[in-house]
C-alpha cells in the first residue's frame, strides 16, 4: 500500500522536527527549578528570577555566553543533565557525595546549612527520638532526603515536588514540620508576617556533610574539565568585580558566599 | 575452590547489575520493600475508588435513568463536569484547593483530608463515579422493556423491581465495561505519587530520587503496572464466564 | 478573582500550550492509528501480531508512568542508540517531544482500534464496486474507503480526543508549562490554589464544549453521504 509507508515517513519526519534543536555557540544551556524562592521563581508574566537566576547571568557575562534557561522538575534535573538536556544547573544544588556519583560540580558560590522550620509550639525536637511519626515534608530527590533517612528514620517523611508544596501543606497542617535549606526557609518565614507569626526552625542549624556536602555549587557533567575550569573562575570574578556581593546583598542584605 | 561458591556468584551478579548491564537490576530488587508498599497502595485505592464510586454512581444512575426532576438534570451536571476535567486537577482541588480553606481546616472533614491517601481515595471515587453513572445508566437503559413490563404485571413496587429483577439484569450487562472502568482507573491511579503517596510509580519516583537516576524506578513500575494489569484481566475474564454463564451456547 | 485576572496572560499561554499540544497528539495518533490499522487488518502475520502487542502494552501502562519513562529513560535510551549506531550524535526529547510522543503513541493504540471498527461497518460492495470501475489502491484508497472510515470512526475518534485532551495535563509533571502547570504554580505563588484550579477545570470544560461543536459539525459532513442514501 502506497500510503502506509508514506505515511510512516511523515510521521518519523514529525518526531524528529519535533525533538531535533539546534546547539547555538556562545549559548551556555542552565537548568533551574522553579518554585523554590527566592532562588528559583517563575515570575507572573512567566519569565524566570530569583538569585540563582540572576547569578547565572552574572557567570554567563563573565563566559561571554548566554543563558538559556530550562525550568525542570526538581527530581528530574540530573538525569536531564546526564542527558545532555543543558550543560549546567545553577539551581542551589548541594555538592554531595551520592551526586558525586553522578555528576561533577564547580566550587561552591553559597554556603548555608539546613533547618527543621514547624509550628512556634510544635513541642518536639529535631533528632531521631522527638521526629518519631511527625509527618516531615522534604523536596523529593534532596540532601534532605539523606539527612532525614539518617538522623530523622522514624519520621514520616512526604515527598513534593517543590517546597512550595511542602509550605502549603505546613500551612494547612497536614505536615508537622518541613526540612529545607536555612536561607530560603528564613525567606518564607520572612514572607509573609502570618508566617513568621506561627512558624519558626526548631533547630540549630543542621550541619551533615555526608548529606549537605560542603555548599552550593553549579553541577555539570563528568569530563567536562575545560567547562568546570571556566566556571570556576567566572566564580572567582563575581567575587572579585563585586557584582556578587551586590547581588547577595540586594537578596538576603548580607553576603551568603561564606557561612 | 571458593567455600561459599553462592556468594561469590551473588557479587558477580551485584557486580554485573551495577557496572555492565544497561539497567542496575539488582538496585531495583534490593528495594522490593518499597515496590511492595507501592503496590499495595495502588491496589487498595483503585478497590476503595471502585467501590465507593459504585456506591455514589448507582443511586445516580437510577435517577438519570428515571429522569428523577431535580436530580437527572444535577447528575448530568456532575458526569459533565467530572469527565470533562482531567483527574490530575480534581485530585488537586481536593488536595491543595480545599486545604487553603480554614473552615475545612476546622471542620470534621479534615480528619479525612488530611491525609494524602484519602484525598486520593476521594478523587478516585468521584472521578470514578462520573464515568461508573453512565455505564450503569447504559445498563439500566438496555434492560428489555418486556422484563420491566413484567415486573408491572407481577404487581411489584417499583423498588422491589428494581432490587430484584431491574438492576441484576443492568448490573450484568454493565460488567464488561465495568471491568474497562477499572482499568481505566488503575492508569489514572499514578496520579497518587504527585499527591505525597507512595504508590507503585511514587515508589520508583523515590528510588530514582534517592540514587539520582533516568529511569530504573519508571521501568520497575512499567513491568508492575503490567503484571496487575495482567491479573486484573485474568480475574475479570474469570468473573464474567461466571456471571454470564446463562447467557452462553448450551454445549 | 484579582489574582486570576493577573495571571491571566500565563492561563491564556498555558491554554494555547494545551491544545497545541492535544492537535500535534491528535494528528499523529490519527496517523499511527491508521498504520496499526492497516497493519491489522491487511498485514501479514509478523505486523499483526506486532500490533496486537502494541495495544496490550498501552492497555497496561499508565499514562503518566510512560510519559515520565520515555521523558527521561528515552532520551538516554536514543543518545546511546546513536553513540551506539553512529547515526546521530544528540537527540533532544524535550518535555513537548516527550508528551506529544507518549500522547500518540498511547492514543495510537485507541486509534488503531477505532479506524478497524469502522472499516469493518464499510459495506462490502462499496469495495466491489469500486474494483468493478477500474480504479487503483490509491484512489479506492482516496475517494471510497477513507471518506467512509472517516464517517464510521469519527464518534469514537470523537471519544478519544476528549480523554486525550485531559491527558494533556499529565505533561505538567514534566515541567511543560501548559495549563495545569501555570495554574498550578500560580496558585502556589499567590497561595490561592483552590481559585486556579477551579479555573482550569472551567477551562477545560470550554475546550470540551468546543470540541463537541466541531465534532458534531464534521460528523454531519462525513456522513452527509450515508444520510441521503437511506
Amino acid at each position: 500500500m502506497l500510503n502506509r509507508r508514506s505515511l510512516f515517513a511523515s510521521a518519523a519526519a514529525l518526531m524528529v522536527a519535533l525533538g531535533a534543536q539546534a546547539q547555538a555557540e556562545g549559548v551556555l544551556r542552565v537548568a533551574i527549578s522553579t518554585g523554590y524562592p527566592p532562588f528559583d521563581v517563575l515570575n507572573a508574566d512567566g519569565s524566570y528570577g530569583g538569585f540563582d537566576v540572576e547569578f547565572a547571568n552574572l557567570i554567563c557575562e563573565r563566559m561571554n555566553k548566554t543563558c538559556e534557561f530550562t525550568d525542570i522538575e526538581w527530581d528530574g534535573i540530573i538525569p536531564g543533565l546526564l542527558a545532555n538536556k543543558y550543560d549546567v544547573i545553577i539551581a542551589s544544588m548541594g555538592i554531595n557525595e551520592e551526586r558525586m556519583k553522578q555528576v561533577d560540580f564547580s566550587e561552591p558560590y553559597y554556603k548555608g546549612p539546613s533547618a527543621l522550620i514547624a509550628k512556634k509550639d510544635a513541642g518536639f525536637t529535631a533528632d531521631e527520638a522527638g521526629t518519631e511519626g511527625k509527618a516531615i515534608g522534604v523536596q523529593r530527590a534532596t540532601a534532605h532526603e539523606c539527612y532525614i533517612g539518617k538522623h530523622m528514620a522514624k519520621a514520616d517523611m512526604r515527598q513534593y515536588a517543590t517546597s512550595e508544596e511542602a509550605y502549603l501543606d505546613l500551612q494547612a497542617g497536614r505536615i508537622d514540620a518541613v526540612l529545607v535549606d536555612t536561607i530560603p526557609g528564613e525567606e518564607w518565614l520572612k514572607s509573609d508576617p502570618a508566617n513568621a507569626e506561627a512558624f519558626a526552625p526548631i533547630s540549630a542549624d543542621l550541619y551533615d556533610m555526608e548529606c549537605f556536602g560542603v555548599g552550593q555549587g553549579i553541577a555539570l557533567r563528568k569530563g567536562e574539565d575545560e567547562l568546570k575550569a571556566e566556571l570556576n573562575a567566572a566564580i572567582l570574578k563575581t567575587r572579585e568585580d563585586g557584582s556578587y556581593l551586590e547581588l547577595s546583598n540586594r537578596y538576603f542584605g548580607r553576603d551568603i558566599y561564606d557561612f | 575452590m571458593s567455600p561459599d561458591p553462592i556468594a561469590d556468584l551473588l557479587a558477580a551478579i551485584t557486580v554485573f547489575s551495577e557496572t555492565s548491564a544497561p539497567i542496575d537490576f539488582v538496585l531495583i530488587l534490593s528495594h522490593w520493600d518499597i515496590f511492595l508498599r507501592g503496590m499495595l497502595n495502588t491496589v487498595a485505592l483503585v478497590l476503595i475508588g471502585l467501590s465507593f464510586g459504585a456506591l455514589i454512581a448507582l443511586p445516580m444512575a437510577i435517577a438519570r435513568w428515571q429522569r428523577t426532576p431535580v436530580a437527572a438534570p444535577l447528575v448530568g451536571a456532575f458526569v459533565y463536569v467530572f469527565r470533562g476535567t482531567p483527574m490530575l486537577v480534581q485530585a488537586y482541588v481536593i488536595y491543595y484547593g480545599l486545604a487553603q480553606f480554614d473552615w475545612v481546616r476546622d471542620s470534621v472533614l479534615w480528619v479525612v483530608l488530611k491525609e494524602p491517601w484519602w484525598c486520593c481515595a476521594i478523587a478516585f471515587a468521584i472521578n470514578s463515579a462520573a464515568y461508573q453513572v453512565e455505564i450503569y445508566r447504559g445498563g439500566l437503559d438496555a434492560v428489555p422493556r418486556g422484563e420491566i413490563e413484567a415486573t408491572i404485571a407481577m404487581g411489584m413496587t417499583r423498588t422491589l423491581a428494581l432490587r430484584r429483577i431491574i438492576l441484576p439484569s443492568a448490573l450484568r450487562r454493565c460488567l464488561p465495561m465495568i471491568g474497562n472502568e477499572s482499568l481505566f482507573l488503575l492508569h489514572g491511579s499514578a496520579i497518587a505519587s504527585m499527591l505525597t503517596v507512595i504508590d507503585v510509580l511514587g515508589a520508583g519516583r523515590k528510588l530514582n530520587a534517592q540514587y539520582y537516576l533516568a529511569y530504573e524506578g519508571f521501568l520497575a513500575a512499567t513491568v508492575i503496572y503490567m503484571l496487575l494489569v495482567w491479573v486484573i484481566t485474568r480475574i475479570l475474564a474469570r468473573v464474567e464466564r461466571i456471571t454470564m454463564r446463562h447467557l452462553q451456547p448450551i454445549a | 478573582m484579582a489574582d486570576l485576572w493577573e495571571y491571566r496572560w500565563l492561563l491564556l499561554q498555558g491554554t494555547g500550550m494545551t491544545l497545541l499540544l492535544g492537535i500535534t497528539g491528535l494528528v499523529l495518533s490519527l496517523l499511527i492509528g491508521l498504520a496499526g490499522s492497516a497493519a491489522r487488518i491487511g498485514g501479514g502475520p509478523i505486523a499483526r501480531r506486532i500490533a496486537g502487542g502494541y495495544t496490550t502494552f498501552v492497555r497496561s501502562v499508565p499514562d503518566l508512568c510512560m510519559m515520565l519513562l520515555l521523558f527521561f529513560g528515552g532520551q538516554t535510551l536514543m543518545n546511546k542508540l546513536g553513540a551506539w549506531t553512529g547515526w546521530w550524535e544528540y537527540v533532544e526529547v524535550n518535555a513537548f517531544a516527550a508528551g506529544v510522543i507518549t500522547i500518540a503513541f498511547i492514543f495510537g493504540a485507541y486509534m488503531t482500534e477505532s479506524f478497524r471498527g469502522a472499516y469493518t461497518s464499510i459495506p462490502k460492495g462499496q469495495f466491489e464496486a469500486a474494483q468493478s470501475l477500474g480504479l487503483t489502491r490509491s484512489q479506492m484508497f482516496r475517494h471510497v474507503t477513507f471518506p467512509q472510515l472517516m464517517g464510521y470512526a469519527l464518534p469514537s475518534i470523537g471519544v478519544n480526543w476528549m480523554v486525550l485532551l485531559k491527558t494533556t495535563a499529565l505533561v505538567s509533571v514534566l515541567g511543560l508549562h501548559d495549563l495545569v502547570f501555570f495554574g498550578v504554580s500560580a496558585g502556589r505563588s499567590t497561595r490561592n490554589p483552590f481559585a486556579f484550579l477551579i479555573a482550569i477545570m472551567v477551562i477545560y470544560l470550554i475546550l470540551t464544549a468546543l470540541s463537541d461543536l466541531v465534532l458534531r459539525a464534521l460528523e454531519r459532513r462525513y456522513t452527509k453521504g450515508r444520510m441521503l442514501r437511506t
